[in-house]
């Protein structure tokens, strides 16, 4: 029995409607659009998060066996692009998809299908908020469990909070629920998971029924405040301790 | 291998992902009283029929109403064993599965009825690997009121049986949160065409649309050429 770890994260950000708007007219100059700069600037943060704290958490985690699906709302395509222009691409198992045509969904189904997985193979979805990090040990972790007590959900308990307005990490309190792992096969995900998904969010509380297990062994960051998230080399030498579980600086 | 046959009915219980079914007077006593009357005219009058009794019926009941509904079938004769009302269903159906290799589970509203022949039909049909799913989605509908039946259809009615893998049910399907009969076309299906359930329209059905459906059962003229077979069929007559 293999086991295949899938993460699927979701960029819900657009550029303001504005900004749009222009984009979707015939080409026109920007000198005559009041305020471009500052729109644009305005994903700046959103950008930042991938650049500095997302892409790298995924990038640096010790197993690097897992495919990871990040769909994004289309409108923010042509910014995507650039990003890609200025940074690179991601590898082929960090994949980047549209919100349209069946997005994360569609996509995902067509993956597992076109997979062959065995049936009883395990199937291990991560539900990544890209508000969070996660120790870079999460995918070994997840390779080695066993849900030895039938367990079909994972919440993680040892978390940290980073204001990037007060630029300070505190301990958070309670488990995370806006990112969870949860288990099953090909054949439950062909015949009940996909059809469930289609109409509802699959968050916590849909989850709730099920038998979980919460672990300290993968601790978590949840990034707050949409500040800059760039200005990491100013940060103060404990700060820049307590991230580097999460993120290796370059 | 071992099969078990569960006809499950959400007397006034389950939540599911869309609380439009949801009836909010369903723990009073009145409510209660009024539908196991309609229960014991009907429901259970196909069950006790049904030509094969080799299945368990269970009715969720919400915990909070149970002591109402126990004292209230004490008005009617004494159940079957295989019939049973419990706000345990997990329990109920777990138990009774526990020693067996496969599970259909099939829904019925707690007012309706299935024919005499379903149960032994499930035991004789043949299924498909990849569709675990029986949705029957043609039946008849009768109005209590002016004893007119007429043929009904629908492409995704509460009349239906899952089949499971008992291990598939116990590691899994037994948490996913109940659905909507609407949603259940959307899951890979088989459609069975032989008219084998009967909605009971009575003083206080749950959906307020029949009347838009099927206007026609709402007026005093007979519709089916056949339609005392069909009342007789399920024993109405």
């Amino acid at each position: 029995m293999n086991k295949h770890i899938i993460i699927r994260m979701e960029l819900n950000f657009s550029p303001p409607l504005r900004l749009l708007n222009f984009l979707q007219q015939p080409p026109a100059d920007t000198a005559s659009y009041e305020g471009y700069e500052s729109d644009v600037a305005s994903l700046e943060p959103h950008f930042n998060l991938l650049r500095y704290f997302i892409l790298p958490n995924l990038l640096n985690q010790t197993h690097q066996n897992f495919t990871c699906f990040i769909q994004y709302n289309w409108d923010i395509h042509p910014f995507l692009l650039k990003f890609f222009e200025s940074f690179g691409r991601p590898p082929a198992h960090i994949k980047f998809i549209a919100s349209r045509g069946g997005g994360m969904k569609g996509t995902l189904k067509n993956y597992i299908d076109a997979s062959s997985f065995d049936e009883e193979d395990s199937l291990v979805f991560v539900k990544w908020d890209p508000h969070f990090v996660y120790g870079l040990n999460l995918i070994e972790y997840l390779q080695h469990f066993e849900n030895l007590n039938g367990e079909k959900v994972i919440l993680f308990d040892n978390g940290y909070l980073y204001n990037g307005t007060t630029n300070q990490i505190v301990k958070q309190t309670l488990p995370i629920f806006n990112g969870m792992v949860y288990l099953c096969t090909p054949k439950e995900h062909k015949r009940y998971f996909r059809v469930y998904e289609q109409f509802f969010l699959f968050d916590y509380s849909s989850f709730s029924q099920f038998p979980y297990i919460t672990t300290q062994e993968v601790p978590y960051l949840f990034l707050r405040g949409e500040k800059d998230f760039k200005n990491l080399s100013t940060l103060n030498p404990v700060l820049n301790d307590q991230l580097s579980q999460f993120i290796k600086r370059v | 291998m071992k099969t078990r046959y569960i006809i499950y009915s959400r007397f006034n219980s389950d939540i599911g992902l869309s609380k439009q079914f949801h009836v909010s007077d369903s723990l009073s006593e009145k409510w209660i009283a009024y539908r196991l009357l309609i229960f014991n005219l009907y429901t259970r009058r196909s069950l006790e029929a049904q030509t094969n009794q080799d299945f368990l019926s269970v009715l969720n009941v919400h915990p909070d109403s149970m002591s109402i509904v126990e004292a209230e079938l004490k008005k009617y004769p004494p159940l079957p064993p295989h019939i049973v009302f419990t706000s345990d269903k997990n329990q109920t159906i777990e138990t009774y599965i526990r020693d067996a290799d496969q599970l259909y589970l099939c829904n019925l509203d707690s007012d309706d009825m299935y024919h005499p022949s379903f149960v032994q039909f499930l035991h004789e049909h043949p299924t498909q690997k990849d569709k675990p799913l029986l949705l029957l989605k043609n039946g008849y509908i009768l109005n209590t009121n002016t004893h007119v039946v007429n043929h009904y259809y629908s492409p995704s009615p509460p009349f239906f049986a899952e089949i499971f893998d008992v291990k598939d049910y116990l590691s899994y399907a037994r948490f996913y949160p109940p659905l909507a009969h609407g949603y259940m076309e959307r899951f890979n299906h088989e459609t069975i065409t032989q008219r084998l359930f009967m909605i009971i329209l009575h003083d206080r059905n749950t959906w307020p649309n029949y009347r838009r459906e099927v206007p026609k059962v709402f007026e005093t003229n007979q519709i089916l050429p056949d339609w005392q077979e069909v009342l007789k069929d399920y024993h109405l007559i």
